[in-house]
């Protein structure tokens, strides 16, 4: 059963909730047996995130993150494997899918300070008057920068990314199959997305927009499945 | 066949529900349901005034605990079926509403307002402090809203007016339009649709807006201080005024200083357009527009 609170849990953990409702969430997971529990999963991801040393990201993100936060449970099991926890595929997905939120948004954090670390331009010696011509300045060259590229093939977001697939594939029957359209249909526009910055840091490695703008992407793919698989809680 | 339905419709008595509890300040309201019209309005008694019509086979339960009422419908035996509601509410009550097949539609709630529908439109006036409006097939309209507003479509596009504070919108394969935005913290994405913001640049505001296909269409006033950066991949950029652009910049990555540059605003489109104008000009057509226009749409 998921909780009206449930989507806040993350950011009740993270105090980033107004007082008004981080009193009630408080409230709730006092009394709350199943938010509670995942309030304290929260919290261990969360502690074991902010363990990582503060460093840039490796080009292999997702399996460094992935071994400091040891969230076994995003690792892709091998076949007949079964899974570690809940006798029903969705119980666990609440778990499941904060991890792999929690996960996410270190990762994104991480490479977007990476990235924006790097995008500002060299300070400008001038500056244009609004009402005349407005000078465009080239951004800083990507060569001028340490660069760290984003590892195409990354096993952990695949892993991630396919254990949510399997969630929603074990509980499609579950779903209004108009509902189950919508989803495929929009995971297709993001994936072909994705092919397409893919191709495109293939063509210019260096590049650190496509960089930053292919871990966007991939990220509202984990989104969206995240908020798929969440919808077969709801039917619960 | 038809004739079986119809006879079935005929069977289902329609059962109206009107009950009005009285509520103290600090009292939210909590609806859930399956199907259905959820419409919310405002008064000046401090009381919830529940209306319902629903086939008898629904329950329209109503509890009032512990500073929430909760209203819920629930099905005596088979299917849940679809349950229109009018609720009655204080303005300075909280509100959330969650359904699968759920339109909302809520006016002059002054408080929290949380929606949530699987499919469903949702059109909120109103809303003060924390604004969620979630729909994964369905339309989102928002205006004048204040405090933290996080909308998430996916299907289907979002608008915004005359809102203010912090606003993140988010959609997949929608356009996302935001007219009179009163805002130091933008957030706008969408993979497959087109991003148009018209409001005022605040000094060391922070306005990110990101799209994949689609153009962007952003309004700058003469008297902005924004450092405004453009990305593109294979998109294009323009500006209603002028803007020198070095054309040996290969790249498409840019930055374009205003003033004193206080602001940042990042402008990303892997393959569409980014353009720039005064506030008050028209918005430059979209490629889908203009093909629309040229085969004679309406």
């Amino acid at each position: 059963m998921k909780c009206e609170w449930t989507d806040r849990l993350s950011e009740y953990i993270d105090g980033e909730l107004d007082a008004n409702e981080q009193r009630a969430v408080e409230a709730h997971v006092e009394g709350c047996a199943a938010c509670a529990r995942t309030a304290d999963e929260l919290r261990a991801v969360v502690a074991r995130a902010r363990a990582l040393p503060a460093r840039p990201p490796a080009s292999d993100l997702w399996s460094g993150i992935e071994a400091r936060a040891g969230s076994a449970r995003l690792k892709p099991r091998a076949t007949g494997e079964p899974r570690a926890t809940g006798a029903r595929g969705f119980t666990f997905a609440a778990w499941q899918l904060a991890a792999a939120a929690a996960l996410v948004a270190a990762i994104s954090g991480a490479l977007a300070w990476q990235i924006r670390g790097h995008r500002a331009g060299p300070a400008l010696t001038a500056q244009a008057a609004n009402t005349a011509t407005i000078q465009a300045r080239p951004e800083t060259p990507d060569a001028d920068v340490p660069v760290v590229p984003v590892s195409l093939g990354d096993a952990q977001y695949d892993a991630a990314v396919a254990d949510l697939q399997r969630v929603l594939d074990k509980e499609r029957p579950r779903l209004d199959p108009a509902t189950v359209a919508v989803v495929e249909r929009n995971l297709q526009i993001i994936d072909e997305a994705i092919a397409q910055a893919q191709r495109a840091l293939a063509a210019d490695p260096a590049n650190s927009y496509l960089s930053g703008h292919l871990v966007e992407t991939r990220r509202r793919k984990l989104d969206l499945l995240r908020r798929a698989a969440a919808l077969v809680s709801d039917t619960d | 066949m038809l004739a079986t339905a119809l006879v079935a419709v005929m069977t289902m008595a329609v059962t109206h529900t009107d009950q009005t509890i009285q509520v103290q300040k600090g009292t939210r309201l909590e609806v859930r349901t399956f199907a259905g019209d959820v419409v919310v309005k405002t008064w000046d008694k401090d009381a919830v005034r529940v209306q319902a019509e629903h086939s008898d086979r629904e329950t329209v339960d109503i509890q009032q605990g512990d500073r929430v009422v909760t209203v819920r419908s629930q099905a005596k035996r088979g299917a849940p079926r679809s349950v229109d509601y009018t609720l009655t509410v204080p303005a300075w009550m909280p509100v959330s509403a969650s359904g699968t097949y759920m339109d909302a539609t809520m006016d002059g709630v002054g408080a929290d307002v949380t929606v949530e529908t699987t499919r469903g439109d949702i059109a909120v006036t109103g809303g003060s402090g924390v604004v969620t409006l979630k729909s994964v097939d369905g339309e989102i309209q928002l205006n004048k809203a204040q405090g933290h507003v996080e909308v998430r479509a996916v299907n289907e596009g979002v608008q915004l007016a005359d809102v203010s504070g912090d606003v993140s919108v988010e959609s997949v394969n929608g356009d996302l339009t935001l007219d009179r935005i009163d805002s130091a913290n933008v957030d706008l994405y969408t993979v497959n649709g087109n991003i148009a913001y018209d409001g005022p640049i605040r000094d060391k505001g922070v306005y990110r807006m990101t799209t994949h296909n689609g153009l962007i269409s952003v309004a700058v006033a003469e008297s902005a201080n924004a450092t405004v950066t453009v990305r593109t991949y294979s998109g294009s950029f323009k500006a209603s005024f002028p803007v020198k652009v070095d054309e040996q910049n290969t790249r498409k990555r840019f930055t374009l200083t205003f003033g004193n540059g206080s602001a940042q605003m990042e402008l990303e489109s892997f393959g569409g357009t980014i353009a720039l104008r005064r506030p008050g000009e028209a918005r430059p057509g979209t490629d889908r527009e203009r093909r629309h226009h040229r085969h004679g749409g309406n």
